[in-house]
């Protein structure tokens, strides 16, 4: 397991290592590297293995770093962050952080992860991400009591990521109804707020974000719905360090500046945003499926949209992008 | 309290076999209760405004029973109510095992129910422990704001 880690890194440059130096670096036989190797498709990595060249993965990983990242978060931000924990690997950030959220490592808490295991969108989709290729990102937040229009957070939540690829010169990205973020009809990430607590009180708020920054080339396996990712946007590729840190800064400030004097210019800066207005579409609900034009969302930031010319307004459901195709 | 979620609550106690239900939320707190007299009273107390304090009668078929009957059994069931509108989820993906199943033990903490809007999901924990006794709603069902969901006794 460690080993695993160990070659990753190794060959996280992209280029091709011999089997045999590999070995020797971690003293473990050439049959347990390559085993090693193999075993990194459970992972989603592509390995090349040309005989007399080595092995290479089909691109270099930038690992996150716990200091890089740190650097490059602004101070005051920074003030507002009271832990970081980078996982290789995990089940889901968001779990991660549910099962923090009775203790006292809760709020302020980032946590990041290489992989996840069982990562997940909205009410058991999964979120599939190859190791090191996405950023997975979730945060810990309290609130005492809970915001009234703690829905609200779901639109800013997707503000952010927009913020933070427009830092990145990222322009034509926009949102799917609540917080999907959408290149040209493609998927390039999500957010998924979760919380638990009592009716009235203090709450918990998990906010989830995933982010395709560079996928292994070929078919992402299991991903089914049409997505892109950053590298497929901007070249060069900026950095996965940056990028993540300027991410985060992004969501802290929102999850920090959130309260009733917010609400107006999130509704504002959502509709700037939203990259499915006009569009006739299919919106899944449990159990059904409605289809028409989307007219855009109330000042509660619910969903409107025209369905035999009816206006109907939605507070959950998902806009199927898969009908695009 | 909203006076909707009374509304449910009295219909919840009509349909029951429950003699009387006290709930708190917060500063505020209601205690419907089923008196022999055959009427359903309730009874909403917000501290401090004791002037509100309301009485209503409504009478019932289910109590129209004659007095001579045995009493009902006394079951006191505490009732967990949804906190806020979206749609009621049992089991934490589709396919996947129900978080709770009636007659199930439950200890105040356990994460029973989700309810989802605007894509938060918000893991409903049981306030109290005790045994599910009832569960109120459907999976996938959309849920007001106050909706009893389970009865935990």
């Amino acid at each position: 397991m460690h080993n695993r880690i160990k070659l990753l890194r190794l060959m996280s440059d992209g280029e091709f290592h011999s089997g045999q130096v590999l070995g020797r670096t971690l003293s473990i036989s050439r049959t347990a590297v390559w085993k090693i190797i193999k075993s990194f498709r459970q992972y989603g990595l592509n390995v090349y293995s040309i005989k007399g060249k080595g092995h290479r993965l089909s691109q270099a990983i930038e690992f996150i770093d716990n200091d890089r990242l740190l650097s490059c978060i602004n101070p005051e931000i920074r003030r507002l962050i009271r832990f970081i924990t980078i996982h290789s690997e995990i089940d889901s950030t968001n779990e991660y952080l549910l099962r923090k959220s009775e203790g006292t490592e809760f709020h302020g808490h980032v946590t990041l992860a290489e992989f996840q295991s069982s990562g997940r969108g909205r009410h058991g989709n999964t979120w599939i991400s190859p190791y090191g290729a996405g950023i997975c990102l979730s945060i810990g937040w309290h609130y005492d009591p809970v915001p009234d229009f703690l829905a609200l957070l779901s639109l800013a939540a997707g503000i952010a990521v927009i913020r933070t690829l427009k830092e990145f010169k990222i322009n034509n990205a926009g949102l799917k109804w609540p917080n999907d973020i959408i290149w040209q009809g493609r998927k390039l990430g999500g957010t998924l707020l979760e919380m638990r607590g009592e009716s009235a009180g203090p709450c918990n708020i998990v906010l989830g974000v995933g982010v395709n920054f560079a996928f292994p080339g070929g078919e992402v396996e299991m991903i089914d719905q049409p997505w892109i990712d950053i590298a497929g946007i901007r070249k060069p590729l900026p950095s996965r360090n940056i990028l993540t840190a300027a991410l985060i800064s992004e969501i802290v400030q929102v999850l920090a500046d959130f309260d009733e004097k917010t609400i107006p210019g999130i509704i504002e800066e959502w509709r700037r945003y939203d990259c499915m207005k006009g569009r006739r579409m299919t919106l899944l609900l449990p159990g059904e499926s409605v289809t028409g034009q989307i007219l855009g969302i109330d000042n509660n930031g619910s969903l409107l949209m025209s369905i035999n010319n009816k206006v109907r307004r939605f507070n959950s459901g998902e806009i199927s992008l898969r009908a695009l195709q | 309290m909203d006076l909707r979620k009374v509304k449910k609550l009295i219909e919840l106690l009509e349909q029951s076999a429950i003699s009387e239900i006290e709930i708190h939320e917060g500063e505020e707190s209601v205690r419907i209760s089923r008196h022999s007299s055959g009427a359903t009273q309730t009874f909403v107390q917000v501290p401090g405004h004791i002037e509100s304090t309301q009485t209503t009668a409504v009478g019932t078929t289910v109590s129209a029973k004659p007095v001579s009957e045995p009493a009902l059994p006394e079951e006191t069931g505490h009732i967990v109510t949804s906190p806020m509108v979206g749609i009621f989820y049992l089991s934490p993906s589709p396919g996947a095992p129900p978080f709770v199943e009636k007659g199930q033990t439950v200890a105040k903490g356990d994460v029973i129910c989700i309810i989802e809007a605007m894509k938060i999901m918000n893991q409903i924990e049981a306030d109290t422990s005790g045994v599910i006794s009832k569960i109120l709603a459907e999976n996938g069902e959309p849920v007001e704001y106050g909706q009893p969901l389970f009865v935990i006794s």
